[in-house]
């Protein structure tokens, strides 16, 4: 462009003098200007349209660093979110051992002490403890026999569960699979 | 003359225009290259 700047002003002083003493130039020599402006005019455009795919380039490479930064800000902002869930995944599966650990014995000693209760239900009011309640402790154990049920089913399942969150918590270090970990939560 | 001038003109913001670009080009690197490349070490590679 330095060089274009110094033609210019090269036919600009040229323009300004044949201007100012038309007598001293030749029809060749006036000629000669126009085909100097005319060849820096061919130049400006030829420095113009590479000025212009520059900064088209440009435009597009800050877009794409645009686009790369919000994707990996995103990217890093599941990382974090898969990291919570599998901590909090972890929380879960070891309070379910804790309670399968104790449950099945609490249980146990709930109905030993309800049938205690049931055997103190007969034969009459005037001799039986808890002749009243007979028809309260009979639900209550048939509940406690219900959840007992219950428990010894997710006792069966639970290595399987642990196993399969193993699996997930694994895969989901790199965040893509932090929809499977929302569900087990 | 006037037509080169106004050419001569337009390169010069373009070139202006250009130089702010690149600023901002680099400063977005330096940002992605400190935040992300840490965690994916290929991504330096790609960046490079």
């Amino acid at each position: 462009m330095a060089a274009l700047q110094e033609q210019r002003n090269e036919i600009k002083a040229s323009v300004d003098d044949a201007y100012s003493n038309p007598e001293t130039f030749t029809p060749k020599q006036l000629d000669d200007i126009r085909a100097k402006l005319g060849d820096a005019n061919a130049k400006a455009d030829v420095l113009l349209e590479k000025d212009h795919e520059i900064n088209d380039d440009l435009d597009k490479r800050i877009e794409d660093l645009k686009n790369l930064r919000a994707n990996s800000s995103t990217q890093g902002s599941l990382s974090a979110q898969a990291k919570d869930l599998n901590k909090q995944i972890a929380d879960l599966l070891a309070k379910t051992k804790g309670l399968l650990s104790t449950l099945p014995a609490e249980i146990e000693d709930m109905l030993a002490a309800l049938n205690e209760m049931k055997n103190d239900t007969e034969p009459d009011k005037n001799t039986a403890d808890y002749f009243e309640k007979k028809k309260l402790i009979e639900q209550q154990i048939k509940i406690l026999l219900a959840q007992k049920a219950k428990l010894a089913e997710v006792q069966e399942q639970f290595p399987t569960v642990e196993k399969a969150t193993a699996q997930f918590q694994g895969k989901s270090q790199s965040a893509k699979d932090i929809e499977p970990l929302k569900e087990l939560i | 003359m006037a037509e080169l001038d106004k050419k001569l003109a337009d390169m010069d913001a373009l070139k202006t225009a250009a130089l702010k670009k690149l600023v901002e080009y680099n400063k977005l690197m330096d940002e992605v290259k400190e935040t992300e490349a840490k965690d994916d070490p290929a991504l330096l590679e790609t960046l490079a």
